[in-house]
């Protein structure tokens, strides 16, 4: 009995010390912290000129301008690569521009932009680039700050912190200039897209000219700038055209806006001031747009930076461009960029690499894979109609492929990124 | 209400320990062959993050050998709801060592227990389990041990609980707000339990 006794008082103790009976929690919580970019004027408006060439370190959008190669370091500068020969591209200058993330060329002069400036460089000697025009706040700004300069963007940081359980946090809140949220989408889709293409092929461009004028895209608005030989650059009209704007793809009059909700097409009867001919609305997610004319292809992906679930290709009859119509919708695994060139659909599916359908049946395209690469991870696709060429973007690099046998791919050349090393 | 409960059932183990008489029934049959299987309903006592008392409840079920006269090594598995709101819980694999003060010629005795496992959890408020981490749980403990027949006693025991456990919250956001949120919750739940069961 005294042993009774003996554990009945250890652990009417044990009862007197609740700190050794209460529980406790920490939570490890994985936030997107959203910090603010404050540039100077003066520093933001510095001119930007060609510098010593430099290692590719991370894959931003890319665009093919005669022989040379233009690769967007995001939100640091572009890098002119001489392209000649395919095999054996070479590195020859780069041009810093901060906040950089978009590009497009025209008659030898080169349209980026700079956080919320437009500036338009003489690409004619690529060594020798020089900036001859800038179109100052021609992107909506965040705002400014007396002493830290302008609000131009804010930059995602994943931040994991530890917490007791018991502090809850919201999904979305402010410290002072800072966002934080536990949300992976709902700022960035209005940022900087991560990689991309630009050009007449290009499917995750932002910028995009016609007929002596730029279209860009933000976020949310359409914005036209009417382009002089000698650089001068003026802004035409500016509208809104909805929310969570991603692309924008011009063909035979028509602007294709690709958005998270929809693809918009608008006619450029007036050039000038774009207008609404009809919207093809589907659910929430990525969605870049090519054509051919008559026909609209549109990958949707979803995932953490696009919302939605879909993933699949939605093919639209726009012979009637007022009246879209969806053909059929074909599953996919995460499709990005794709590009459609003389009946061949090039589908970019991240990183399960490259496809190449024949579009011969609309209605069958799933039969019709004429070939496929699972060895590198692919995000979007210039394709050269001429020399049969596909450069394609992915996480590692840059990929240049010849298609001369569509059946069987020719690996013509690899430009790695140092951050996938 | 808890914490009424809780003591009510401490006064009555206590009284029920006093009332035991050592000499009763003998052998103990459950030592004849060796071997034992121990079924146990456990009652938990703590403090949850914000104070409140909880009480917690679970069961166990154990299977194990003698390897001497006094010394027995069992394994087993152990549930326990650690917040019924929120359906906080546990499944723990086991192993416990024990040691017997008196030898099996008695008809009621004594006993000291350890165990240490490892443990999953799961929570009713999660949409899907599965992804949660593994947890180690340490156990120390007291018991006596009643014959009631042949085969058969009954077993008190009071012991103190440490359990890690790793809710994994993976739940899918919704309409703007948010595509996915990832949080994992490391709790680590301190019990005094109170077990009674039946050894066989």
């Amino acid at each position: 009995m005294k042993n009774v006794r003996f554990i009945f008082i250890v652990f009417s103790l044990l009862f007197s010390l609740n700190s050794c009976l209460k529980d406790t929690c920490e939570n490890v919580y994985t936030y997107q912290r959203f910090d603010p970019v404050y540039v100077k004027p003066e520093v933001l408006r510095q001119k930007v000129a060609a510098s010593v060439s430099k290692e590719l370190v991370t894959t931003g959008k890319i665009y093919v301008y005669g022989d040379y190669l233009l690769i967007n370091e995001p939100d640091l500068g572009i890098h002119v690569v001489d392209n000649k020969v395919p095999t054996s591209p070479k590195f020859i200058s780069f041009l810093k521009i901060p906040g950089n993330s978009d590009l497009a060329v025209r008659n030898g002069l080169l349209y980026a932009d700079s956080y919320i400036d437009l500036v338009i460089l003489d690409l004619k000697n690529p060594l020798d680039v020089k900036e001859v025009y800038r179109v100052e706040s021609a992107f909506p700004s965040y705002g400014k700050d007396e002493k830290l300069g302008l609000l131009v963007a804010y930059k995602a940081a994943e931040v994991t912190e530890t917490f007791p359980c018991s502090e809850n946090s919201g999904n979305t809140f402010f410290e002072g200039n800072v966002i934080w949220t536990r949300d992976n989408n709902s700022l960035t889709s209005g940022l900087k897209t991560p990689s991309g293409t630009v050009g007449i092929g290009g499917s995750t461009a932002r910028f995009t000219m016609n007929k002596g004028l730029l279209y860009t895209v933000s976020t949310s608005n359409l914005s036209a700038f009417k382009l002089e030989d000698n650089g001068v650059t003026k802004q035409v009209s500016t509208q809104n055209v909805g929310w969570n704007i991603e692309t924008i793809y011009p063909f035979e009059g028509l602007l294709l806006i690709g958005s998270q909700n929809g693809m918009y097409i608008y006619g450029i009867d007036n050039p000038e001031k774009p207008q609404l001919l009809s919207t093809f609305e589907h659910w929430r997610a990525c969605d870049p747009v090519v054509s051919d004319g008559k026909t609209a292809f549109v990958t949707l992906r979803g995932g953490t930076e696009c919302e939605g679930f879909l993933n699949q290709l939605d093919v639209i009859n726009i012979s009637d461009v007022r009246n879209p119509k969806l053909i059929k919708s074909y599953p996919l695994y995460h499709p990005i960029g794709l590009s459609i060139n003389q009946g061949l659909l090039f589908i970019c599916e991240d990183d399960r690499g490259i496809k190449l359908y024949d579009t011969k049946d609309l209605n069958a395209l799933d039969k019709n894979l004429i070939y496929q690469d699972k060895s590198f991870s692919a995000v979007d696709i210039i394709v050269l109609e001429n020399d049969k060429i596909a450069i394609i973007t992915g996480e590692e690099g840059i990929w240049q492929f010849s298609y001369k046998n569509p059946a069987k791919w020719e690996l013509l050349s690899v430009i790695k990124s140092k951050t996938n090393d | 209400m808890i914490k009424r409960g809780f003591l009510l059932l401490v006064l009555f183990l206590t009284v029920f320990s006093y009332s035991l008489k050592s000499q009763d029934l003998s052998p103990s049959p459950s030592l004849e062959n060796k071997g034992y299987m121990l079924g146990q309903f456990s009652m938990g006592y703590g403090y949850y993050l914000n104070g409140g008392a909880l009480l917690s409840t679970g069961f166990e079920y154990k299977m194990g050998k003698f390897f001497s006269p006094k010394w027995s090594l069992g394994g087993g598995i152990a549930y326990m709801q650690f917040k019924p709101l929120d359906g906080l819980y546990g499944i723990s694999l086991l192993s416990e060592l024990r040691y017997f003060l008196r030898d099996e010629s008695k008809n009621w005795r004594f006993s000291g227990v350890a165990d240490v496992g490892i443990g999953i959890g799961g929570s009713r408020l999660q949409t899907g389990w599965g992804s949660n981490g593994l947890g180690p749980r340490l156990y120390s403990g007291a018991s006596v041990t009643r014959k009631l027949q042949n085969k058969t006693s009954l077993m008190l025991e009071i012991g103190y609980l440490y359990q890690n456990l790793n809710y994994r919250d993976n739940t899918p956001g919704r309409g703007w707000q948010s595509f996915q949120t990832e949080s994992i919750m490391k709790y680590h739940f301190r019990r005094i339990q109170i077990k009674t069961g039946l050894f066989f």
